[in-house]
């Protein structure tokens, strides 16, 4: 029983959309997509130079900040957005937590990838069993018009 | 019937003879049927070459050790012989085993410190007892050792003049190696210079070298020519080694800066912005003779937040001290920094931020195995102060410095017992 739930849960892990008309393409996948509830869910992002130019950006020091460098956005299958966690509220510009963020800059050339990370349940309450729409888009990483919207991941919390 | 003993032979017994007459095993540096003995010698060093002496195997009693004369006209050129009578015991399985006999002995000692030769030569006669019999000739070849060699990447570097780069993995092993010898390292090699290792994890720390095994590993720091001397002390002797390196890197770094503006921008106190960092560090050294790459290591010294809040409230938040982020910071010739207190409250009435580092430009080998090797340092600060119009909802800068101290060449590790992340700060 457990063993045919889990295989058709493994089914439904997808993109669900992907943009790619933009000089950088965001991409994210979910590691692992189904996640046993109270674990850490690591959200990769992978921003890369589609265009045939050296693109400059500003980001984050170090790894596994993105959410610093990105605007997330997570709601659940009947499309309601998921509540932040303080943390996710003071990224918000709410909250009560003082934050501290360093940037670089640095230009990705040409076919080169820039690869980050975020940790989903630091920003949302996502603790719940069900399921979970994650999509980001660039924030003070690079401009929008450079930029568009990540595919749309599916993630199962059980 | 009586035989005579020969360095390295087996003991003569003929089954055709029903008594029996060996020689008693004798050791020598080397020898072969033609009685050539070779001997590799130190300089003034006295040292055995040979011994003979003759039994009675049957029931291995005594029959006399004999004599050695070094034969006239053929006399060592560059070191003397002398001869000797001395008890020795065989420990070996021959038919006399751990009986003690003496035996005639030749020593021979290399006086001669002026020659470029390496080889002596000299012949002498052993006449074994009675005196009527006829000599037996041995010819010997000297060779005067070479003492302890140094070996690097499989090869004997004794005296020679090797290229590496600027932090690569030496690993100098040394041969002959005795048991219950004693040895040390010297030269260029002390913690100015060298680094037994660097490691970069969640704590930033150097090991020493340690310079007193007959095999050493460290990485050198520092880019020049190096000696290496290598000292060993084994039987009453001591030897010496040495070896030369020409150590390559990148030479005369220096780092140019450039600050950007402390500002209110995306809602963020901010030193700098996408596209003009709060402060660009360049590195201008040039190009090393040795492939490699240079990184970049911050560490924050003090990273403090202070937020006002409505009603006279306050709150002080620290990152801490430690290292920024990760190691390395970053790679390539060049690297920023725009540190902001980001998303600008509007329950806060006014908000400062100040913070200290030290940016490190380190340069690493190519070579598989090599470390980053520090070429100095740049020491930075910046502060902003702003306040929050609740009227017009607009944050506004009312205070701001900034400032960069000349990059110091140096070879100091950055070292840390933390790593500092971006996130939420520590208030209190």
């Amino acid at each position: 029983m457990i063993v045919g739930l889990g295989l058709s849960l493994m089914v439904a892990v997808a993109t669900v959309s992907s943009v790619t008309a933009a000089p950088l393409v965001l991409s994210i996948a979910a590691q692992p997509p189904m996640v046993k509830s109270g674990r850490d869910i690591r959200v990769d992002v992978d921003l890369v130079n589609r265009s045939d130019q050296p693109i400059p950006l500003s980001v984050t020091t170090g790894s596994g900040s993105a959410e610093f460098d990105y605007e997330i956005n997570v709601t659940r299958q009947d499309g309601r957005p998921v509540e932040r966690t303080d943390y996710g509220l003071s990224l918000a510009g709410a909250g009560t937590l003082v934050l501290g963020v360093g940037r670089r800059s640095l230009a990705l050339r040409p076919g080169r990838s820039f690869q980050d990370y975020f940790t989903l349940n630091k920003i949302f309450d996502v603790a719940r069993p069900g399921t979970y729409f994650v999509q980001i888009e660039p924030g003070l990483i690079a401009g929008k018009t450079i930029a568009t919207r990540s595919n749309k991941i599916k993630l199962v919390v059980y | 019937m009586w035989g005579w003993c020969s360095g390295r032979r087996q003991p003569i017994i003929s089954l055709a003879m029903a008594v029996a007459c060996a020689c008693l095993f004798a050791d020598r540096a080397s020898a072969d049927d033609d009685k050539t003995v070779t001997v590799d010698v130190f300089a003034n060093v006295e040292t055995f070459v040979t011994h003979e002496t003759k039994i009675n195997v049957f029931d291995c009693t005594p029959v006399g050790p004999g004599k050695f004369e070094v034969v006239d006209g053929e006399e060592p050129q560059h070191g003397e012989v002398s001869t000797d009578t001395i008890p020795y015991t065989d420990k070996k399985p021959q038919p006399c085993a751990g009986k003690t006999f003496l035996f005639a002995t030749v020593y021979y000692k290399w006086t001669d410190t002026r020659t470029t030769d390496r080889q002596d030569h000299f012949t002498v006669h052993w006449t074994p007892p009675p005196s009527s019999s006829s000599p037996q000739p041995f010819d010997v070849v000297v060779t005067i050792a070479l003492g302890p060699r140094i070996i690097f990447q499989g090869k004997d570097i004794t005296n020679t003049n090797q290229t590496v780069a600027l932090g690569q993995r030496i690993v100098l092993t040394t041969a002959p190696t005795a048991v219950g010898q004693t040895q040390s390292w010297s030269g260029d090699l002390d913690k100015k210079q060298t680094v037994g290792g660097y490691t970069t994890g969640a704590k930033g720390e150097v090991q020493p070298a340690d310079l007193t095994k007959s095999t050493t590993k460290f990485f050198w720091i520092t880019p020049a020519t190096k000696n290496v001397t290598y000292t060993v002390h084994a039987d009453g002797k001591t030897g010496t080694a040495q070896a030369i390196f020409e150590v390559q890197g990148p030479v005369g770094a220096n780092v140019a800066t450039k600050l950007g503006f402390v500002q209110i921008a995306n809602n963020e106190l901010t030193f700098g912005v996408p596209g003009d960092p709060g402060i660009t560090f360049t590195e201008m050294a040039g190009q090393s003779p040795q492939p490699g790459q240079f990184l970049w290591a911050q560490l924050i010294q003090s990273d403090d937040v202070v937020v006002d809040l409505a009603r006279g409230a306050k709150r002080i938040c620290t990152i801490g001290l430690g290292l920024d982020n990760s190691f390395p910071y970053s790679t390539g010739a060049s690297t920023s920094d725009s540190p902001a207190t980001p998303h600008l409250k509007t329950t806060w009435t006014d908000v400062s931020h100040r913070m200290v580092a030290s940016m490190f430009l380190l340069w690493q080998s190519s070579i598989t195995g090599s470390i980053p090797v520090p070429l100095g340092s740049v020491n930075w600060s910046w502060f902003g102060a702003a306040t929050y119009d609740s009227a017009t909802g607009i944050w506004s800068l009312k205070n701001s410095s900034k400032v960069a101290s000349p990059f110091r060449a140096g070879s100091q590790f950055p070292l840390w017992s933390k790593v500092v992340t971006n996130g939420k700060l520590n208030c209190y």
